[in-house]
């Protein structure tokens, strides 16, 4: 009661107080609830429910008299409370004895923190220069200084740092997020923050979240906040942890990522970021929001689920996650990244005219032969690029700009979705498309009558019907776009309503072919990928990146109707039974529909290779996969179809050269 | 006659409204994105499964179709919906902000959200979000109720103190209140209702002791002042006692029964619209413990806020006496 009158008789009697330090918080606000005394408050609830009463989630007081945001939260602590067990309510830094006698914001006069242990005056009479929060002079009796002897800055005897002196330490450390570094993010984080280097530089690479320039922010520095807190969990902010929500889980503590280390040089710090990455690059983005960033970009969507099943997931060659291993690895820093798509190493710039860091040379810093086993680098080496010349003799699909013809373009994405790509469990049937090219786009065929150009239908990677291999390889080799001068038109020559193909789309239709005329497991009735042919010449390597062979074959072939000796290494062989063709016995060459040693007479006795009648994917009009017009070779052909039928031959060849027609029995009729 | 000429002026003004709304960029997201129809039926929200360890820092609360409570929740930045006998959490809406008011209207749910300075508007179905709306004409949501009959949107703004009045769309169809110690003004406004028996909207307000007392402010639906409960109580002469100081959310009953939460007595008091005379209390402390807002149940039950002990509170049959 004593002490309560010299309060009063304390207020009664002050001097006018500078603007700055007038009394904002009258007795009566607090004293006179329901017309109480002015000692009235204990039989009020608590005194937090006092204070909460307006600076709580639900009070009034967000916007003090000053137009201040004080709004103070339960879900933090009250004073970032895990260096220290004080203070513990709001009494513990606050009551009106101080703000009686000049002290700002309710601030008493002295103060005993818990470590230092000694009582310290407390002048907080500006909140900014002289005598405010830290003002940076040798008297250490700022509100921010009196208790502090852990901070890295403004120590109760200035034996730290005294960064950002003088200024209105609350611009940064506010109240509501008890007193953690919370001002502008980029204001701090633009420049090299202790062991932080500085982030918002990121932001100016070529890649980066937040594209602040389609939100229309005049520079990085300009980033919201709330789009800095979509990932990242600022409650330990202050203690130096770099924390990251589930983003579909904001506020939930539980579940938030904390590093304790560097994922550029550490792997378990990498791969604590996946979970992270995909919380919002799932299906519902972060917590339903597609959009999470106030650039109103919608973000990018990754499979979660097939990205669980995806080699690149699941190889046990391949670092750890998104992030990689700090050696190899993908993705770069988040912030940005000099290369597309936030690929990594984030401070390699991609230069033109190849951007070889960005594109093919990206993959090949595991692609070449280390970590994974197999060198695919090597492939694209294969051949010699002289595209300018005739015949080129590229050897490989294209991937390096410069060798690219004009108009056209391959990459590795092209055929390849690194988040969606598996390893086959179990070898597909043709035409389904092995598991390696999953998850990217292509172009189906509804055929119509032989030798037309068919209807096409685009279908993106995110397409559920199965895909077919030659499906991805006709989004370049038909058609669908232009195909160069002197180019097949693949999607024609494959039709199925041809009258012969190699079997890409379908079985083919010479029914009846003896199974001991192929080798290799193959029969009439199978159907076969364009990578039966088209492939690597190493059989270590699967896929047509390149070859030593032209046209990026299995096996070697001319493609020429000269006569010469054919061999038993040709690609033709590698389905096609050898003996068949080249053997004088009656069984075996009797496999041939082309009878009599037909194939012999002409392969072997006369040197005409198979090319000299036979064209390669597909004849609209001649079976057998018969072709006209080279020489030597057929001038025309007429099939018999009574008996087993057989067929007549009108080539440049017979008749000594001078030309004319052969007939022939089949050697097996249709079925 | 009466009817028909008061039903072509209800559509001439609907009309009216909706041609305003038509130039209001937040109604065209809205429209956009929802692709209307719909939006006036009563609608008993449906929004994700609610996985957490129970409510954080409830606030303000309101009544759904089927007797449920939808409660803002400022530490879980949740919409929660609560159910009306256990009294715990079983859905959930997470948010970006923290939500500080929340109003249900058909098929949308209304939040206000302090750090966007707009109200956001969720599809009750599901939570979808639909789009916002009161940029540069709210700056602080303190709190919200909504007139089903008319379908307006009432939003107390606590940095403007000012009631901003809304289309169920979002376009501002007018105001009123204001900073200052007038009767018709506000001070520290913090709750509002709706009372449709008696078509009028009451404001909960700190006011600025000692010259202000904190008060219950009573307005038309046109927004003209009609009366007030003071918080001064019954003032002897050297104090005075039984009134109010910290008047937060408050409920009104179609009887005319007044339940207004006070944060720091820990209590509801009930008051007599007609009379304006303090019936009786409801609740104390600990139960209690920063009251900040009051349902009416279906049953008659009254459901209150208490903000510091992190419950909802149910007084069964409490609201029909």
């Amino acid at each position: 009661m004593k002490r309560t009158a010299l309060l009063l008789l304390a207020l009664l009697t002050l001097p006018a107080l500078p603007a700055a330090a007038q009394v904002k918080h009258n007795c009566a606000f607090c004293h006179d609830l329901h017309g109480g005394s002015y000692t009235a408050l204990g039989m009020y609830a608590t005194s937090q429910a006092l204070c909460e009463s307006c600076h709580g989630d639900a009070g009034p007081g967000f916007v003090d008299r000053d137009g201040v945001q004080v709004a103070v939260p339960k879900n933090v602590p009250i004073h970032n409370g895990t260096k220290h067990t004080t203070p513990t309510s709001c009494w513990s830094c606050h009551d009106h004895e101080g703000e009686a006698l000049g002290n700002l914001e309710m601030i008493p006069r002295s103060r005993t923190g818990a470590a230092n242990a000694t009582t310290r005056p407390v002048v907080f009479t500006a909140r900014t220069g002289a005598k405010s929060y830290a003002d940076g002079d040798a008297t250490y009796d700022g509100v921010c200084e009196v208790c502090h002897t852990l901070t890295s800055q403004h120590r109760f005897d200035g034996s730290t740092g005294k960064h950002n002196a003088a200024t209105n330490c609350t611009n940064c450390h506010k109240h509501d997020t008890g007193f953690q570094g919370s001002g502008r993010c980029t204001t701090c984080h633009n420049q090299t923050q202790g062991t932080r280097r500085a982030i918002v530089p990121d932001f100016n690479n070529m890649a980066h979240h937040v594209n602040w320039q389609a939100a229309g922010y005049p520079v990085a520095d300009s980033i919201p906040d709330a789009d800095c807190t979509i990932c990242h969990d600022q409650s330990e902010h202050q203690l130096g942890r770099v924390r990251l929500w589930n983003t579909d889980q904001p506020g939930n503590l539980a579940t938030v990522i904390t590093l304790t280390g560097n994922p550029n040089t550490t792997t378990a710090e990498a791969t604590k970021l996946e979970p992270h990455c995909l919380s919002c690059h799932d299906a519902n983005g972060a917590a339903g929001d597609t959009i999470p960033f106030s650039d109103n970009v919608v973000r990018p969507r990754i499979d979660a689920t097939i990205w669980s099943s995806a080699l690149h997931a699941t190889s046990p060659l391949v670092p750890a996650g998104c992030y990689g291993d700090g050696t190899n690895g993908c993705h770069a820093t988040a912030h940005g990244s000099q290369k597309r798509h936030l690929l990594a190493p984030a401070g390699t710039l991609a230069t033109a005219p190849d951007y070889a860091t960005e594109e093919e040379g990206f993959c090949y810093v595991c692609h070449d032969g280390s970590p994974a086993t197999k060198n695919i680098q090597a492939e694209f080496a294969k051949g010699t690029n002289n595209n300018a010349t005739t015949p080129p003799t590229i050897y490989h699909h294209p991937v390096v700009n410069s060798q690219k013809p004009t108009g056209r373009s391959v990459e590795c994405v092209s055929c390849h979705n690194a988040h969606v790509a598996q390893a086959d469990a179990v070898a597909p049937t043709p035409p389904a498309a092995y598991a390696s090219l999953m998850g990217v786009d292509r172009v189906s065929v509804t055929n119509g009558a032989k030798g037309t150009v068919p209807t096409y239908t685009f279908r993106s990677a995110a397409d559920a019907t199965p895909a077919k291999e030659y499906e991805v390889c006709f989004k370049c080799h038909s058609s669908y776009i232009a195909v160069p001068t002197g180019k097949t038109n693949m999607a024609v020559v494959f039709n199925p309503n041809d009258s012969s193909y190699h079997p890409v789309e379908a079985a083919g239709k010479n029914r009846n072919i003896n199974a001991l005329a192929f080798v290799n497991g193959w029969t009439w009735d199978k159907t076969m990928y364009c990578t039966d042919c088209h492939t690597s010449d190493n059989t270590a390597v699967r896929g047509p990146h390149g070859s030593t062979n032209r046209y990026i074959l299995k096996k070697p072939y001319t493609a020429s109707p000269n006569t010469r000796t054919m061999t038993r290494t040709e690609l033709c062989f590698d389905c096609h039974k050898y003996a068949t063709y080249d053997s004088t016995g009656s069984t075996i060459n009797g496999y041939s529909r082309f009878n009599s040693s037909g194939h012999r007479f002409h392969v072997v006795d006369k040197g005409y290779p198979c090319y000299a009648c036979h064209t390669t994917h597909g004849a609209a009009t001649l079976p057998f996969l018969l072709v006209t017009g080279r020489a030597p070779g057929l001038v025309s052909f007429s099939r018999t179809t009574s008996g087993f039928g057989g067929g007549s031959c009108n080539a440049t060849c017979h008749s000594g050269g001078a030309g004319g027609t052969e007939t022939y029995t089949a050697g097996y009729g249709n079925r | 006659m009466r009817i028909q000429t008061r039903t072509v002026a209800l559509a001439l003004g609907l009309v009216s409204l909706l041609a305003c709304e038509s130039r209001s960029p937040a109604t065209e997201v809205i429209a956009r994105k929802q692709g209307g129809g719909g939006l006036l039926v009563p609608t008993e929200p449906e929004l994700p499964l609610f996985v957490g360890d129970g409510i954080g820092s409830p606030t303000r609360a309101v009544l759904t179709p089927e007797g449920r409570l939808l409660v803002t929740d400022a530490r879980l930045r949740m919409i929660l919906r609560v159910d009306p006998a256990s009294l715990q959490p079983d859905q959930g809406l997470q948010l970006r902000t923290k939500p500080t008011a929340v109003g249900l209207l058909g098929a949308r749910i209304y939040v206000g959200s302090p750090d966007q300075q707009t109200v956001e508007i969720f599809a009750a179905r599901g939570g979808r979000a639909l789009g916002n709306f009161g940029v540069g004409a709210v700056g602080y949501a303190m709190a919200i109720a909504v007139e089903p009959t008319r379908q307006l949107v009432y939003v107390l703004d606590g940095q403007s103190r000012q009631v901003k009045v809304f289309s169920a769309a979002g376009g501002l169809v007018s105001s009123f209140g204001g900073p200052g110690p007038d009767v018709s003004q506000f001070l520290t406004p913090t709750g509002i209702a709706v009372d449709t028996a008696r078509q009028e909207i009451l404001v909960s307000d700190y006011g600025s002791p000692p010259t202000v007392k904190a008060a219950v402010k009573i307005f038309g639906y046109d927004g003209v002042y009609k009366d007030v409960i003071s918080g001064a109580g019954k003032c002897g002469m050297i104090s005075c006692s039984g009134g109010f100081s910290r008047p937060q959310g408050l409920g009104v009953t179609v009887a005319g029964r007044i339940f207004l939460t006070d944060a720091v007595l820990g209590q509801v008091l009930v008051y007599d619209r007609a009379t304006k005379a303090l019936l009786r209390t409801v609740g104390s402390y600990p139960m209690l413990h920063l009251p900040v807002d009051a349902v009416i149940g279906r049953q008659g039950d009254l459901f209150v806020v208490s903000n510091l002990t992190s419950r909802i509170v149910r007084f069964a049959g409490e609201a029909a006496q």
